[in-house]
């Protein structure tokens, strides 16, 4: 045992890796508060009073503890102060037993998040992969309770892209083992929609509590919709500001192995829009996606399989805005090709559903460094234009949606290469029924976060 | 009273979408001189057309009111509208001399003088303008109002002053004054400015004196000028009762603002009317600076503990 500096109570400071029993546990709140610190203490330091310990051990510990402080700890500093041997032995010590010691626990704040730089993006705009530059700046543990502000600017190099958000973050019943948020996100964002024809602007406000699984939020919008000068009517006609004030609900559940490349599991999301609740949008939106994975047998690969439907319906005499619409984005096709088309620029729809149905191997080249899949796949779906708020105008629609004479089938097979939770894909597409206004792409190289049709 | 210009081939009876700015009163006239006049071309030539009423000029491919749209979804949008008329065929003109229509064409630069004398009465007299902005806002959800207030009134202004080069009041009414006694002199006690036929400079000048007219506004300094010409009066009543089968009663200027009804006599006018752009305080740089340097404050306090 190594003595280290005497303090005026006379306890001293070890370190070591010889074992210690924790009789006596202290935390130093630092600049959280109270409650917080006390109901993350009781969470994970409380197990440790009464336990044999081993100094080192305890340095591998820390880490886990942290990840669940809401960010608003990057570590923990621990020390161990021999008590009084008068007060050990009154303890029942015994020459040969573990040293009876006084924990004291100091979180390590973690002050300021954020930075500059360029990124290489995964995530794709209309313009495809590219660089973004981006600034931010964010502090946790602003209030001494977990909660978190932070500000950030983006750019998109390739496309014209900005967007500027500021959100603060508050973790609510830290108690409770399912963990809830309240998340308040102000932002801005300037987008030119290059292969619609118009340039849109929006700055809002969104409210969002989740716990567990679910979701809700309400968004305030204020949309700014610049056609170009060749923008089809179809475009033009919803030009203008809009004001959208929704209410959603988002329930997700995921127990996948790995959602870029699951082999195992299976993952459903259901999320319900009714907009309407003030301002000048009304209408109802859902989209529901399901997809089941199925382990082959002796191992030889995966059998995924995908479903996706979703809608939107307006009422109170609205119609479906150019900026509400839904997009279908379908291997085999080019960004924004399903669908209903204006002089070449794509519209957007209503309503639309997806089925898709892979096949994927196992590693196929050993010793590569990164694992390579193929894959084959079956899709098919269909994207009908928007309904008006009419009963007529529905049924029409859903008629559209679901005759077969109108979906799009394709078939096609590839590699897919799983690379730090991206999902890189290179596949060759034949399409083997498209409707005349789609735009198909055999070859494509493709980006996800998962499996996604 | 309509002339009926139509080809001699087959007219199509496809339906064609004239999108006109929004009347206010119900009586779907608009005060809005160039949706007025392709109103009073459409209806005196024939042209088969249904008019819908729009709130926001960006559906225009040139982004101003009025647009046809074409069964075959052509949009054609302000100042090019008479023309594609023309072209159709429906040619107000046609039935005038060759000396009548060369005038009429030289002629039709009064309607961008008249316009920016409109802007101008509505925009910039510090009596209308709040009414103009209040009325344009008043189908806007109040978050939306909210920003474009922020975000856009200094640069209609900035445009508006640019584009019409009136920096003083007293230059757009005197101008108005003239203009309006050329229009009373070159009608006289005529039917139509160019004879008995109608003639799309009819139409245009139409336009212009209903909403100088009939716009109820605190200041109405241009419908007392207008008023004090009798034949111009009795043209605008005439075109409203025979062609767009209206009757309207002029409103009352008597306890209305006129502040710019005498031009001739000294005339004190409000200093505000010297806008000038350097002199116009603006919140947002001061939002700005306080945003940077809290923002500073917050790093350089967070570095220190």
């Amino acid at each position: 045992m190594e003595e280290g500096n005497k303090n005026e109570e006379s306890r001293v400071l070890v370190k070591g890796s010889e074992l210690y029993e924790v009789v006596q546990l202290e935390v130093d709140k630092g600049r959280s508060k109270y409650h917080f610190v006390d109901t993350l203490s009781r969470i994970w330091f409380g197990p440790i009073l009464g336990q044999t310990i081993n100094s080192n051990s305890l340095d591998e510990y820390w880490p886990e503890v942290a990840s669940n402080s809401h960010g608003a700890w990057k570590g923990i500093r621990h020390e161990i102060i021999k008590i009084d041997p008068k007060v050990a032995v009154a303890q029942g010590w015994n020459p040969g037993d573990p040293l009876k010691v006084l924990l004291r626990i100091k979180p390590i704040e973690k002050k300021m998040n954020g930075g500059i730089g360029i990124n290489q993006v995964v995530q794709v705009d209309s313009k495809g992969m590219g660089p973004i530059s981006f600034l931010s700046y964010g502090r946790t543990n602003v209030f001494g309770a977990g909660e978190a502000i932070s500000a950030k600017v983006e750019m998109y190099m390739k496309s014209l892209k900005r967007q500027f958000q500021v959100e603060f973050r508050k973790p609510l019943d830290i108690s409770s083992p399912i963990p809830s948020h309240f998340i308040a996100t102000l932002f801005h964002n300037s987008n030119e929609q290059e292969l619609q024809a118009f340039h849109q602007n929006d700055s809002g406000l969104s409210l969002s509590y989740s716990k567990g699984h679910h979701t809700f939020q309400w968004l305030g919008s204020i949309r700014n919709v610049i056609p170009r000068s060749d923008a089809p009517f179809e475009i033009r006609q919803f030009s203008g500001e809009s004001f959208k004030s929704a209410i959603k609900h988002v329930y997700r559940l995921d127990n996948r192995d790995d959602p870029s490349l699951p082999t195992v599991g299976w993952a459903n999301s259901i999320s319900s829009e009714i907009a309407g609740a003030g301002g000048d949008v009304h209408h109802v939106k859902q989209e529901a996606m399901v997809q089941y994975n199925f382990p082959l047998h002796n191992g030889l690969g995966t059998f995924n399989l995908f479903g996706q439907f979703g809608y939107i319906l307006p009422y109170n005499g609205d119609r479906v805005r150019t900026c509400d619409r839904i997009h279908m984005q379908m291997v085999g096709f080019e960004r924004f090709g399903v669908g209903p088309r204006s002089y070449g620029k794509p519209l957007g729809g209503g309503l639309h559903y997806c089925l898709a149905a892979h096949l994927t191997s196992n590693n196929l080249i050993k010793d590569f460094g990164l694992p390579v899949h193929g894959q084959i796949y079956i899709k098919a779906g269909n994207l009908a234009n928007a309904p008006e708020s009419s009963i007529g105008s529905v049924k029409e629609c859903l008629t559209n949606l679901v005759d077969p004479t109108n979906a799009r089938v394709v078939v096609g097979g590839g590699l897919v290469v799983p690379f730090q939770n991206i999902r890189l894909e290179l596949n060759h597409t034949i399409a083997v029924k498209v409707a005349p206004t789609d735009l198909t792409k055999s070859f494509g190289l493709g980006l996800s976060l998962e499996l996604s049709p | 009273q309509r002339q009926n210009n139509q080809p001699q081939q087959t007219r199509s009876m496809a339906l064609n979408t004239i999108f006109v700015t929004r009347s206010r009163d119900g009586d779907n006239l608009p005060f809005h001189p160039a949706s007025l006049r392709i109103k009073v071309i459409a209806e005196l030539t024939g042209f088969p057309h249904v008019v819908k009423e729009w709130d926001d000029h960006l559906i225009s491919p040139t982004e101003e009111l009025p647009m046809l749209l074409t069964p075959e979804r052509q949009m054609i949008g302000e100042p090019f509208l008479v023309a594609q008329l023309v072209r159709k065929g429906f040619d107000l003109d046609a039935s005038h001399t060759d000396s009548e229509q060369l005038d009429i064409r030289m002629l039709n630069f009064l309607h961008t003088k008249l316009d920016n004398i409109w802007d101008y009465h509505c925009w910039l007299n510090p009596n209308n303008s709040v009414a103009s902005e209040v009325e344009r806002n008043s189908k806007v959800p109040i978050p939306v109002m909210c920003v474009r207030y922020l975000t856009s009134t200094e640069i209609k202004e900035v445009g508006r002053l640019k584009a019409m080069n009136y920096v003083k009041a007293e230059q757009a009414y005197s101008e108005a004054q003239e203009l309006i006694a050329l229009l009373a002199d070159k009608l006289q006690d005529k039917v139509w400015f160019f004879g008995d036929k109608p003639s799309s400079f009819d139409a245009l000048i139409f336009g212009h004196l209903y909403c100088m007219l009939f716009k109820e506004q605190e200041d109405m300094s241009l419908s007392v000028m207008v008023q004090s010409y009798s034949n111009l009066v009795q043209f605008c009543n005439r075109v409203l009762k025979d062609i767009l089968g209206v009757t309207k009663v002029l409103p009352p200027t008597a306890d209305k603002k006129t502040l710019f009804r005498n031009l001739g006599k000294e005339v004190s006018l409000p200093q505000f009317e010297d806008l000038k752009l350097d002199s116009k305080f603006s919140w947002k740089p001061v939002l700005g600076f306080v945003a940077v340097a809290c923002g500073v404050t917050a790093f350089y306090l967070d570095r220190r503990n």
